[in-house]
């Protein structure tokens, strides 16, 4: 791993203003810090965003959940307003990954995970999303578990959040909390039923490049929008 | 119980490092801040041990008492542990998240160590498995794990017995399947799991 300064804001415009710097945001460090001693991922800075809160999960009026985007995965799949209304999303997170895992990975970690596909992993490969523009290893290679649907040409990596895959059939979500550009985020009824690409990575600072596009990916390195701080919000479908 | 070893006393790894380093055996107290926060003191916030920002002054509580030392930014709970602290109980396996051998309790919660960043533990309690047992006798996992013959090896078992405190502590441990599930993130290769599952069963009931 190489080395790297750390730094852990205590307020939001601090964060942010360490992610325009080209600071990269880790949260749970479950994926983070084991890409970093692979040397898949090499930040100059991390950014702890442990001390801003946004833990909370907590119901809306109109009907759905509001949940923080540092939530861990632990405390939201135990929470009484998940397993009573969303008993499959608090299923889903429960089916991930192990008890200790699920006590430090956070709710916008998860969904924002860089993926899973071993080619990703191994740095002497080919992978448009580690290096675009580089092509794609598991196109042709070790496939099996990749997407059928929804993939490209450049990728073909499933997303691997147990999470994602409950929210998508069973509720409305939007994680629009954040973006690349500073810009600001779309409405929450502008992205039923799907997560948008342009949302936030709280384990990713700015881009250096862009990822491929039109592949079963939540991506997009970005910097959050201050209007809505890093919360999701999920509703029941209609 | 002793819970840390003099750092001066010959060990295993002390004896194999110095005489594979020297070439001779050396055994002496090895330099380096000690657990206890012997350092001399230095302002809080990122140190300037090595003048570039890549390491920084980090101080939690660890089984009870007050640990303040510098590290490099890059060193895993794990390595701060087992390398410098002499606390080698918690084991190193995968050190990627996947086997459990390096369970720890950080703020109550069971985490892998090998993933938890030192420098991230400003203000947190941290529990080993040296850190278990007080007033001198077991926790009562630990006697149904001898009881229940529930090790073969050994290696795995610190990290078993952190998580199966934390399961029996979390009320995952009402029946056998539901410990099965809730300790699956900790692999025995020696395949004791039957035995492991009838300790944590035997400490859940109380007995």
């Amino acid at each position: 791993m190489r080395p790297f300064t750390y730094t852990r804001p205590g307020t939001l415009a601090e964060a942010i203003g360490a992610g325009r710097r080209g600071g990269r945001y880790v949260a749970g460090g479950t994926t983070l810090v084991d890409l970093m001693r692979e040397g898949v991922e090499h930040p100059g800075e991390l950014v702890d965003l442990s001390g801003l809160g946004m833990r909370g999960v907590r119901p809306v009026r109109g009907g759905g959940l509001r949940i923080g985007a540092l939530a861990r995965m632990a405390d939201v799949a135990s929470s009484p307003f998940v397993t009573t209304a969303y008993p499959v999303v608090s299923q889903a997170l429960e089916s991930s990954a192990s008890a200790q895992l699920r006590n430090m990975a956070t709710i916008g970690g998860n969904l924002m995970q860089r993926p899973r596909c071993a080619y990703f992993r191994d740095v002497s490969a080919p992978c448009n999303r580690r290096d675009p523009g580089s092509g794609c290893a598991a196109i042709g290679g070790e496939n099996r578990t990749h997407a059928i649907l929804g993939a490209s040409d450049r990728c073909v990596a499933t997303h691997p959040s147990d999470l994602a895959v409950a929210l998508l059939p069973s509720t409305r979500w939007c994680t629009s909390s954040v973006r690349t550009d500073g810009a600001s985020s779309p409405s929450p009824t502008s992205c039923s039923r799907r997560v948008r690409t342009r949302t936030g990575n709280t384990t990713s600072g700015p881009a250096s490049s862009s990822p491929p596009s039109s592949s079963p990916h939540l991506a997009g390195p970005c910097v959050p929008d201050t209007s809505r701080c890093a919360t999701g919000r999920a509703s029941s479908s209609r | 119980m002793e819970t840390r070893p003099p750092r001066s006393r010959l060990t295993r790894r002390t004896f194999i490092a110095a005489a594979s380093t020297t070439g001779t055996v050396v055994v002496a107290g090895a330099p380096g801040p000690t657990a206890s926060g012997e350092e001399p003191a230095r302002p809080p916030g990122p140190a300037a041990a090595r003048g570039d920002g890549t390491t920084g002054r980090v101080t939690f509580t660890l089984n009870g008492r007050r640990t303040s030392l510098v590290v490099d930014n890059r060193t895993s709970l794990l390595d701060l542990l087992r390398e410098r602290l002499d606390l080698t109980g918690t084991k190193k396996g995968c050190d990627a998240g996947a086997c459990g051998a390096c369970t720890v309790h950080v703020d109550g919660r069971r985490v892998n160590a090998c993933l938890t960043l030192a420098v991230r533990l400003e203000g947190a309690e941290v529990t080993t498995i040296e850190g278990l047992a007080r007033h001198g006798g077991l926790h009562p996992l630990q006697r149904a794990f001898v009881e229940q013959d529930a090790l073969q090896c050994g290696f795995c078992t610190p990290g078993q017995i952190m998580s199966g405190v934390a399961c029996i502590h979390e009320g995952h441990a009402r029946s056998p399947d539901e410990i099965r599930e809730w300790m699956s993130g900790n692999i025995c290769r020696c395949g004791c799991y039957v035995n492991i599952v009838r300790a944590i069963g035997q400490a859940a009931r109380g007995r």
